[in-house]
């Protein structure tokens, strides 16, 4: 007894340090991370908003000066412009980029050769840096030397294509190069929503009599919200911090006409000397991606949390 | 932002101020050094600042040549805030005059002023450029160049083979564009972008009035004068400026522009003398086939643009020696040559031989003599000159709205122009109180 006594009672300590360390080692590896996203991202999250509120020029300053960035920034016409941009580039990238990944991934799913090729070249743009794809897109989009020169040396001596140097249009010019961007890494997306789908699904849609066309669109591409889900918000994000592609394309212009907010925070923010009014502009831009992300968010979590009750 | 995250953040800018302190300790070992952040990071600026650094090491300073490229110095401005928000401030940093006002109010700023003293830089700078290195009436940053900005740059066969002579006056540069375009050559190379807009809307500004009118408006920003019939003046010439401009260069750079005047391709450019540079590389002498001329009606103003490095407060006995040598370098009339020669500037530093320099350096000086004597020296709006940036930026703004949008009246830019700058220069002394 006395004998079997010890063994038991260090396999106990063993067993309790064993539990401790189980509880205390994610955390332990956790605070390094924890702390670094408290300061670099909510930290500096916080005194960005802070700073919108105070009176700072060149140097950050502690000074409360209460909304008169907000009520300045609203007096800008450049503001309007950088707003209006975001919704008509916004609407146009997220819509048509979803569409188009959609069409394409769906088309590619229909059991084609060479899936694997086609997947890789639809995926490409996705891998070449915003810069690039913008600088390419500005030679092509440029009436003096791109696909307007090309086609008017072909003889249509009439052919306009000068969306770039037009105020009105140079950000829909913008968005067709952000889509074709896009477009692609959203059909992977589908396509691996739609791989996940079990065919017998299809299949027992097809012998109830439902069309191809009556299947896709009451039961395949409802059953693809997650991918939706995760696919919206990824282009929000990238839309409403659209910089790098609008800077290498058109630099803001023609004048300021293709800004975003993006480019209206850095240009007030870094360039002009004026810290707390670019700092309104980003808590803005946070609150428009949160009021954006936020109820997604809740109502994709509710939808979990459901299914796993019920 | 709660107590701890402050606490935290504190911490952590600390730890880093304190990093850096102990660096510099060790960097300063005895010899004296200097930083001087920049944004010449082009070939021959960069070469510029070796020549700069090789002088001062005979002299027993080391400098530390820290070149932020990118962002027409945006980027380097940044640099400059971070830096100096973590207790690493440089010695000397490139900025502008406007911004060395503004630095001044920071209380940031060192002086020179025993070495501009000892130099007698006030019988060595023309009085207007003296001024704007000055923080509280002393000598606090080192003035290296004076480009000019108003030069028309007109390729002279063209105008040869369409039988138009070199425009001197307003009215006659009108009819120039007027025949050039009848005859199928596009008149100017220019807009682009809005900083190409600004540049030719500064020497514009100098066409309806006097340098005095260009000084009231553009640089004391007298809303008078910024909401004057002149104005309106000056936005219906932009327009003009526009019409005879291929719609189809927006979006392209200025030297692409300088290329097609030295190709042939368009008659003539307005813009600053780095425009040489292009010129030069395309194989061409600026002032032969590419002459450069005053912009027309511009025969009294002298619209200048100067490249400064300021001195910042630094403890250390040794970096105090490092910034009165570095100034008194730049000052000496043998990097004077060597430097403009390369950037394409003339010396600022009064009576330095203008040997080797090319004609249009040569012009360049002799016309800022004769402005300097009749007080029509004025710094370029353009060009960051006159005015800090949230001011530049507003007027950029109106400049920008006008040029792109035909149906603006010149009337209403110049209501907007008067009201925008009004508005940017009161958030921008709030914090100044």
């Amino acid at each position: 007894m006395a004998t079997g006594q010890i063994p038991k009672e260090r396999k106990q300590s063993r067993f309790e340090l064993a539990a401790w360390s189980d509880w205390l080692l994610p955390k332990l590896t956790l605070i390094p991370s924890l702390i670094a996203v408290g300061v670099f991202i909510y930290g500096f999250l916080g005194w960005t908003i802070w700073l919108s509120f105070t009176n700072s020029t060149i140097l950050p300053s502690n000074h409360f000066a209460g909304l008169i960035q907000y009520e300045a920034m609203f007096s800008l016409d450049t503001w309007h412009v950088s707003l209006l941009n975001l919704l008509i580039f916004g609407a146009l990238y997220i819509g048509v980029s979803l569409g188009l990944g959609l069409l394409l991934a769906i088309l590619l799913d229909q059991k084609i050769r060479a899936v694997g090729l086609l997947r890789t070249i639809y995926l490409y743009p996705m891998a070449l840096s915003m810069v690039v794809t913008g600088v390419v897109w500005k030679w092509m989009l440029n009436p003096s030397m791109g696909v307007q020169h090309v086609v008017r040396s072909w003889g249509w001596g009439s052919f306009s294509f000068d969306w770039l140097i037009q105020p009105d249009m140079a950000i829909y010019a913008v968005a067709v190069a952000a889509v074709w961007q896009a477009s692609g890494f959203v059909m992977t997306l589908f396509l691996a929503g739609l791989r996940n789908i079990d065919d017998s699904i299809i299949k027992a849609a097809q012998l109830d009599g439902a069309s191809l066309p009556r299947a896709y669109l009451k039961i395949i591409i409802p059953s693809l919200q997650p991918v939706l889900f995760s696919a919206v918000a990824l282009l929000v994000q990238l839309s409403i911090k659209s910089f790098a592609l609008i800077m290498a394309m058109t630099g803001g212009g023609p004048g300021y006409s293709t800004w975003m907010p993006a480019i209206f925070m850095y240009e007030y923010g870094f360039n002009r000397g004026q810290i707390a009014l670019g700092a309104a502009a980003a808590s803005l831009m946070m609150l428009v991606i949160a009021v954006v992300i936020l109820p997604m968010w809740i109502s994709e979590f509710r939808q979990k949390r459901n299914a796993r009750n019920g | 932002m709660s107590r701890t995250v402050s606490t935290v953040l504190l911490a952590v800018m600390a730890s880093m101020a304190s990093a850096a302190g102990v660096a510099s300790a060790a960097n300063s070992g005895g010899k004296s050094q200097i930083d001087a952040l920049n944004w010449w990071t082009s070939g021959s600026e960069a070469k510029s600042m070796h020549v700069l650094k090789q002088m001062l090491a005979d002299e027993g300073v080391e400098m530390n040549n820290d070149a932020v490229s990118g962002g027409g110095g945006a980027n380097a401005r940044t640099v400059l805030k971070s830096r100096i928000q973590s207790h690493r401030t440089p010695g000397m940093a490139q900025v502008m005059p406007p911004a060395i006002d503004q630095w001044c109010q920071t209380g940031l700023i060192g002086s020179l002023d025993k070495v501009a003293e000892a130099g007698n830089w006030d019988k060595k700078l023309a009085p207007r450029v003296a001024e704007g290195v000055k923080c509280d009436g002393k000598y606090a940053a080192v003035p290296f160049n004076i480009h000019r900005v108003n030069w028309l740059w007109v390729n002279k066969s063209l105008m040869r083979e369409a039988g138009v002579d070199i425009p001197r006056s307003w009215p006659d540069f009108v009819d120039a564009l007027k025949q050039l375009k009848q005859a199928g050559i596009t008149p100017i190379a220019g807009g682009g972008n809005t900083w190409q807009v600004a540049t030719e809307f500064d020497a514009v500004v100098a066409t309806v009035g006097d340098a005095e009118f260009y000084r009231k408006a553009l640089v004391e920003l007298d809303q008078r004068a910024l909401a004057s019939d002149k104005m309106v003046k000056a936005f219906k010439r932009l327009r003009t400026l526009k019409q005879y401009t291929d719609p189809d260069a927006a979006g392209l750079s200025w030297n692409h522009n300088t290329g097609l005047v030295v190709r042939g391709e368009a008659a003539m450019q307005i813009m600053g003398d780095w425009a040489k540079g292009e010129i030069i590389n395309d194989g061409k002498t600026p002032g032969k086939e590419i002459a450069c001329v005053t912009m027309p009606g511009n025969d009294n103003a002298y619209i200048y643009n100067n490249d400064t490095f300021v001195a910042f407060k630094v403890d250390a006995k040794a970096k105090r020696r490092g910034q009165a040598v570095f100034a008194n370098t730049v000052m000496s009339p043998k990097f004077q040559r060597r430097f403009n020669k390369a950037k394409g500037s003339i010396p600022v530093r009064e009576k330095t031989s203008l040997k080797g320099f090319d004609q249009c350096a040569k012009k360049s000086a002799k016309l800022y003599q004769k402005a300097k004597k009749a007080d029509a020296l004025v710094p370029t709006m353009s060009q960051d000159q006159a005015e800090i940036g949230a001011v530049k930026g507003a007027i950029f703004d109106v400049i920008a709205k006008f040029y792109n949008t035909d149906k603006m009246s010149a009337e209403a830019a110049v209501e907007a122009l008067a009201s925008r700058v009004k508005q940017a220069e009161q958030m921008s002394s709030l914090s100044a109180g």
